[in-house]
């Protein structure tokens, strides 16, 4: 009994690992589902799968304002979603982006510097207006495989901005990235 | 009550060790009889309460990143004030969770419920943007745009009905025991405005007491909130200590609004102030001491002190 029970599982995590490639822990996951490039991360593989990266400032603590990225891929593009907590959203607001050989911009006001990446934003607040509070902007991005070269990937990202109080604030983060 | 109170406060003139009523003695008591913050207020020895607010993840529907190890621990720190706060006031947004789906309402609620355990006292909450549909110019509640979503029900479920309030605005009422200050707490829900909360809301402010805190989400500023241009001006007729809010995830005095921004409760920080809390006591005096916290260090960020009629001690 307790030989067939061992056989039995051998073939059920064999089949399991058929299905589902083991990814290590800096692999980008594959997305389950289409991503809309709307810069709403309501696609369940945002929070479920994604590969996630919190920026850090200078003296290693997470960066202030809070900024966030998230990966995914599919078999043709590499999906980038950016968190920017921010009570000022200027539409100069930028991140910068290195992955692999490529280096880009993106802003908050929903553009990038590089035509062939789709983008989408969404804004809690409004831009340009000093006078209030803000909250955030989200950043999703579509940058094409074919593109980026062969992994592994470095990536890097980074994002700058200056609070209410004056002082401007830099965070970043990098790795290197497989993408299995 | 209005009785109760003048028998207590005919006590305490006859008490040969009771000091001279204090200058901002004037009040009209109507508190619940009850020793204690509790449901509608109650009878209090001091007032000393806590203020914390904004609580969620970072992403829609992300209830594996809620960030309850900093709600936990801000709620033990209000715990571990001396003397312990007699209640909290919360300022909204308890959740990120779709509104469409409602599928991570009650796990997100779950989560801060249980965190806000540590504190074991009363704690009265004010509705957010999120307890509607997650956008600052949503309008729940019935008969309003947006109707009931889930969030909008769970939270009149789990976090107003069992301190007994059934609607998403309400005001508790707090009285000293020697009858010489009264105070009220007007919580208000901006994503949830109708012409009944208005009307309501003026009324509610023109109760006299010594002390007048209007409880709301969104700051002065956030315009595209249903209720926060139509309570501004309702405000601007009736007496106000201090106007305490969330929405922005930061903590900010702003002086010229009397408006106190106690935002840091957990969501993603927008500005350098690390998560925190704010303790407001009421002095011998009568003015009111507003101490900012970092719940990392402890350490006081910021600290004043203001009149009942909210104008800055100097």
């Amino acid at each position: 009994m307790a030989r067939w029970s061992s056989s039995a599982l051998v073939v059920v995590a064999a089949c399991g690992h058929r299905d589902a490639p083991r990814l290590g822990p800096n692999d980008v996951p594959v997305a389950t589902t289409a991503i809309a490039v709307d810069g709403e991360l309501t696609e369940p593989d945002w929070n479920a799968r994604a590969m996630r990266g919190v920026l850090l400032g200078p003296d290693g603590d997470q960066m202030r304002p809070y900024s966030e990225l998230r990966l995914l891929r599919d078999a043709h593009a590499l999906y980038v979603a950016l968190y920017a907590a921010d009570e000022d959203i200027r539409s100069t607001d930028a991140w910068q982006l290195a992955v692999g050989p490529r280096t880009l911009r993106i802003f908050a006001n929903g553009t990038s510097d590089a035509p062939d990446v789709a983008v989408g934003v969404d804004r809690d607040g409004t831009i340009d207006r000093p006078s209030d509070y803000d909250e955030e902007w989200v950043i999703e991005a579509a940058i094409p495989l074919a593109t980026l070269g062969a992994p592994p990937l470095a990536i890097a990202a980074k994002r700058c901005d200056t609070p209410k109080d004056g002082h401007e604030r830099c965070g970043q983060w990098s790795g290197k990235v497989g993408l299995p | 009550m209005r009785r109760l109170v003048l028998v207590l406060a005919a006590a305490a003139a006859c008490d040969p060790h009771s000091a001279g009523a204090p200058q901002d003695a004037y009040v009209v008591l109507d508190a619940p009889a009850h020793a204690g913050a509790g449901r509608g207020g109650g009878l209090l020895d001091e007032l000393r309460f806590a203020v914390v607010g904004d609580t969620r993840p970072t992403n829609l529907d992300d209830t594996a990143h809620y960030p309850t190890d900093i709600v936990l621990r801000i709620w033990n720190d209000v715990l571990l004030e001396t003397p312990t706060p007699q209640f909290a006031v919360t300022t909204g947004d308890y959740m990120f969770a779709s509104s469409k789906t409602g599928s991570e309402v009650d796990p997100q609620l779950d989560l801060y419920l249980g965190a806000r355990l540590a504190f074991p006292g009363w704690i009265y909450p004010a509705m957010g943007n999120h307890e509607c549909t997650g956008d600052t110019d949503s309008n729940c509640g019935p008969g309003n745009i947006d109707g009931e979503t889930p969030n909008y029900i769970e939270f009149m479920r789990r976090m107003l009905e069992p301190i007994g309030v059934t609607s998403p605005y309400y005001v508790e009422r707090f009285a000293a025991k020697d009858g010489s200050w009264s105070a009220k707490f007007v919580f208000m829900a901006a994503n949830a405005w109708n012409n009944a909360q208005a009307a309501w809301f003026d009324r509610a402010l023109g109760d006299p007491t010594t002390y007048t805190f209007v409880v709301r989400h969104e700051p002065h500023d956030a315009e595209s909130a249903p209720g926060v241009d139509p309570s501004q001006a309702i405000m601007a007729r009736h007496p106000l200590t201090m106007l305490l809010v969330g929405h922005t995830h930061t903590y900010e005095h702003v002086p010229a609004y009397r408006e106190l921004i106690v935002g840091n409760g957990g969501a993603p920080l927008t500005s350098a102030f690390n998560f925190g809390y704010v303790i407001i006591a009421r002095q011998d005096g009568g003015t009111l001491q507003v101490t900012s916290y970092d719940f990392a260090s402890h350490a006081i960020v910021d600290q004043f002190q203001v009149n009942p009629d909210g104008t800055l001690v100097q």
